[in-house]
C-alpha cells in the first residue's frame, strides 16, 4: 500500500498537537502523578492556544481581501445584474467606511445608523417567514412528527395569550415546557455533544482524517 | 477545574476512546436512511444540469471556536456534496461568516476539485465571506439574496443559526431552490425542521461522511455514536434506579 508523505506529515502534526492540548487542557491540579506529569504539557498547551488566536486575528486580513476579491470579480463578470448592483453596493460601502474610518475615527454613522437600522428591519421580517413557514408545514403531506410539531407550537402560542379564562391552564402548559420539550431539548443536546466528544477524538487520534487525503 | 469534573470527563474520553479503538469494521454497515443524505447526492447532478450552482452556507462556523468540530463535519459535507458537481461548468459556492472559515473552505473546494483531476476549474473567488454582523443577520440577508443573484440551483445551509435561518430558507421558496439544513442551535432546528425542504435534526450531520462517501472508517463513526448512545441511556438509567433506592431506603 502506498501511502502519500503529506498524508504522514499532516497526520502527525494533527495527532501530537491534538493529545497534547486534550491532556494539558484535561488534567489540571489535584490528580497526584498525573498531575505531575501534566505540569510540562500545559505549557505547551497554553502555547498552541495563543497560537491558535493569533492565527485567527490573522484571518480577518485574508476575510477582508477575500470581500475584495471576490466582489470585484463579480462586479465584472457578476451572472446577473441584480448580483452585479449588490457588489458594486458593497464595495462602496466599503470604500465610504474606509475613507469615514481615515478622516474621522469616532462616526458611526455607516454602522450605528444604517447598518443597525437595515438588521433591525431584516429581523422584523423573521416573523413573517417564520409565519409563512408553519403554512408551508400545513401545505406538507401530513405526518405524525410535523402533527406533534403544530401541536406543540399551537400550544406554546395559545400559552403565550395573556387571557384570564387560561390561566387555571398554565401549571399544564408549564409541565409541557418543562418536561416533555425540555427533555427532547436535552436528549438533542446530548447527542450533538456525544457526537462532537466521538468525532473530536476520532481526528485527534488519527482515525478520521477531514484534513485532506 | 474540579477534580470530580476532571476525573468525570477523563472517564468520558477514556470510554469514548475505547469504544472508538474497538469499532473497526473494514466493510461499511447499512445505516438508517435520512432524506437529507437522499437528496444531498442528486443535488450536484441537478445543478450541472441546470447549470447553475450549488450553494453550501457555513454560517457562525470556524474552526478555533467552539464549534471547531462542526467546522470539520460542515466541511466533510460541502466536500461530498460538491465533489460530484466539479466535473460541471458551474462551481459550487460556499459561503461563511467566520473569517477563520475561508482558509478551511478555500482547502475543501480545491480539495473536491484536485480528487477529480479538475484543478483548472477551481476558483477562489467561489469561496465567500460575508460578515456575520451584530446579530448574524447581515450573513442572513447577503445569502437571501443568492437564490436570485446567482441562479442558485440548491441551497445547503449547515452552521449555527437562529431564527434568522428563515429568512434564508424563505428566499429559498420564492426561487423554488431545494434546501437541506442544519443548525447547533434548538431554534434554528426547529426553524429547519419547518421550513427547509429537508432537515438534520441533533446529531445527524456528524454522520455525514458515512452516508455521503459510504467509506468504512466513516461508517465506524456512526457506529462507535451509536454504541456510545446505548453506553450513555445505560449509565442514565442506573443512576435512576440507585437514586430510587436510595429515596425508598431513606
Amino acid at each position: 500500500m502506498r501511502v502519500r508523505s503529506g498524508v504522514v506529515l499532516y497526520a502527525t502534526i494533527v495527532i501530537a498537537t491534538g493529545l497534547l492540548t486534550l491532556v494539558g487542557l484535561l488534567v489540571g491540579d489535584g490528580l497526584g502523578l498525573l498531575s505531575q506529569l501534566a505540569e510540562p504539557v500545559r505549557g505547551v498547551t497554553a502555547l498552541l492556544v495563543r497560537l491558535v488566536v493569533l492565527v485567527v486575528a490573522f484571518t480577518l486580513l485574508i476575510g477582508v481581501f477575500n470581500l475584495f476579491y471576490v466582489h470585484v470579480t463579480r462586479l465584472v463578470r457578476g451572472r446577473s445584474l441584480s448580483a452585479r448592483l449588490t457588489s458594486m453596493v458593497l464595495l462602496l460601502s466599503f470604500v465610504l467606511a474606509l475613507v469615514l474610518w481615515v478622516y474621522t475615527p469616532e462616526s458611526r454613522v455607516l454602522l450605528q445608523e444604517t447598518q443597525v437600522a437595515i438588521e433591525s428591519s431584516l429581523a422584523a421580517l423573521i416573523c413573517f417567514a417564520l409565519v409563512f413557514g408553519a403554512l408551508r408545514v400545513l401545505r406538507r403531506r401530513l405526518t405524525w412528527p410535523l402533527l406533534l410539531f403544530l401541536l406543540g407550537m399551537l400550544v406554546v402560542l395559545v400559552a403565550a395569550l395573556p387571557l384570564p379564562a387560561l390561566a387555571p391552564l398554565s401549571p399544564i402548559f408549564d409541565w409541557l415546557v418543562t418536561v416533555p420539550v425540555g427533555a427532547g431539548a436535552r436528549g438533542i443536546l446530548l447527542g450533538i455533544a456525544l457526537a462532537t466528544l466521538v468525532v473530536g477524538l476520532r481526528v485527534v487520534i488519527g482515525q478520521d482524517r477531514t484534513y485532506g487525503d | 477545574m474540579a477534580t470530580e469534573l476532571q476525573v468525570l470527563a477523563l472517564l468520558v474520553v477514556l470510554v469514548a476512546f475505547v469504544v472508538t479503538l474497538l469499532v473497526r469494521r473494514r466493510r461499511p454497515t447499512p445505516l438508517r436512511p435520512i432524506d437529507a443524505y437522499k437528496v444531498a447526492p442528486t443535488l450536484a447532478a441537478a445543478s450541472i444540469e441546470a447549470g447553475q450552482p450549488l450553494h453550501i452556507g457555513l454560517g457562525g462556523i470556524g474552526p478555533g471556536e467552539n464549534d471547531t468540530v462542526l467546522a470539520l463535519v460542515a466541511a466533510e459535507v460541502a466536500y461530498y456534496t460538491s465533489l460530484p458537481a466539479t466535473v460541471g461548468d458551474v462551481s459550487p459556492i460556499y459561503t461563511t461568516s467566520q473569517t477563520e472559515m475561508i482558509p478551511l473552505a478555500v482547502d475543501t473546494l480545491q480539495r473536491a476539485y484536485n480528487a477529480r483531476h479538475m484543478l483548472e476549474g477551481y476558483h477562489p473567488v467561489n469561496v465567500r465571506w460575508y460578515p456575520s454582523g451584530q446579530r448574524a443577520l447581515a450573513y442572513a440577508g447577503a445569502v437571501s439574496t443568492l437564490p436570485g443573484d446567482d441562479r442558485l440551483a440548491s441551497n445547503v445551509l449547515i452552521g449555527r443559526f437562529g431564527p434568522e435561518l428563515a429568512l434564508m430558507l424563505d428566499a429559498s421558496e420564492r426561487y423554488n431552490v431545494p434546501s437541506i439544513a442544519y443548525s447547533t442551535e434548538l431554534t434554528g432546528q426547529a426553524v429547519a425542521y419547518a421550513l427547509a425542504d429537508h432537515a438534520l435534526i441533533g446529531d445527524e450531520v456528524y454522520n455525514a461522511g458515512a452516508y455521503l462517501s459510504g467509506r468504512a472508517n466513516l461508517t465506524n463513526r456512526s457506529l462507535t455514536l451509536d454504541l456510545l448512545r446505548w453506553v450513555l441511556v445505560f449509565v442514565m438509567f442506573v443512576l435512576f434506579l440507585i437514586n430510587l433506592i436510595q429515596q425508598a431506603g431513606g
